[in-house]
């Protein structure tokens, strides 16, 4: 299958956070010049320590700029529950967020990322996460909103 | 985040909107804690990279740092263990409201990660080897 827009970017060097987040605001037509900067430190979890998937949290960043709140009284419901159908869905096709599980590997550890960049993981399970991830959360950010209530 | 971008000087119409989905972890789903997601951003937006050529060590070490240093005041990252409250449902998110646990640990877990990350962002960078 033809490589999605943020395995495209993955492939020229872009880490899972970067690149997923990329993607989306490059579909959207979202420009910004803290895009991807923001996402940098989400690599391997945080800074390789192994937590949530960085494609997860791009994915989620994503969500917050197209159905986020900017002032603390706006709703959020919308972005919440976009978020959680999102995490769920992931884990149903990958198994897990958390890095450590997914990679099976420690990247917080200079030996660590070079066994890592030595392996098949970086293709067989990042990359698969990050295409996974942008397919999903298009999916979810493209659907048409239900007609409101009083319609 | 939006704190440390008004401490900052850094306006941009994503902020704070870029942060909404992480509250109680992911959605309420208990993972990393927001204050914690969005100290990472604000790393990011002062030392993160444009380009898969340029560096990003730097924006590594201070989200590593901070993390260890998180952990070492609050005892963990995640919104499950700070809170010890399940924050996925309804009924967890009322018994949430009613309780002491937004004032006694968020705003405490909120105030650490600002205080750290500012104390990080603002710390002068060293000499380069070659001065």
């Amino acid at each position: 299958m033809e490589p999605n827009r943020a395995q495209q970017l993955a492939a020229r060097g872009y880490s899972s956070g970067r690149a997923v987040l990329l993607a989306v605001c490059q579909e959207l037509g979202i420009e910004n010049e803290a895009i991807p900067r923001i996402a940098t430190a989400f690599a391997g979890g945080i800074g390789g320590r192994g937590d949530v998937c960085g494609s997860v949290v791009g994915s989620v960043m994503a969500i917050g700029l197209r159905h986020g709140q900017q002032e603390p009284w706006q709703d959020c419901d919308k972005a919440y529950a976009l978020a959680q159908e999102f995490c769920r869905r992931f884990e149903q096709e990958m198994g897990s967020l958390c890095c450590r599980e997914l990679t099976g590997m420690d990247l917080s550890t200079p030996e660590g990322r070079k066994a890592h960049m030595s392996s098949d993981v970086p293709i067989r399970v990042c990359l698969r996460a990050i295409g996974t991830a942008f397919d999903l959360v298009m999916e979810l950010l493209e659907r048409p909103d239900p007609p409101a209530a009083d319609d | 985040m939006l704190a440390v971008c008004q401490e900052l000087g850094i306006e941009n119409e994503l902020v704070p909107r870029i942060a909404t989905a992480f509250g109680g972890g992911i959605a309420g789903r208990g993972d990393v804690c927001g204050s914690v997601v969005g100290s990472t951003m604000a790393i990011g937006l002062k030392y993160g990279r444009e380009e898969p050529s340029q560096p990003r060590d730097k924006a590594y070490a201070l989200a590593q740092e901070f993390c260890r240093r998180f952990q070492e005041e609050m005892g963990t990252l995640s919104c499950r263990e700070l809170t010890g409250i399940d924050l996925s449902t309804p009924e967890g998110r009322d018994a949430f409201y009613s309780s002491d646990v937004p004032i006694r640990v968020c705003l405490r877990a909120g105030g650490v990660a600002f205080r750290l990350v500012m104390e990080l962002l603002e710390r002068p960078d060293p000499p380069a080897a070659d001065d």
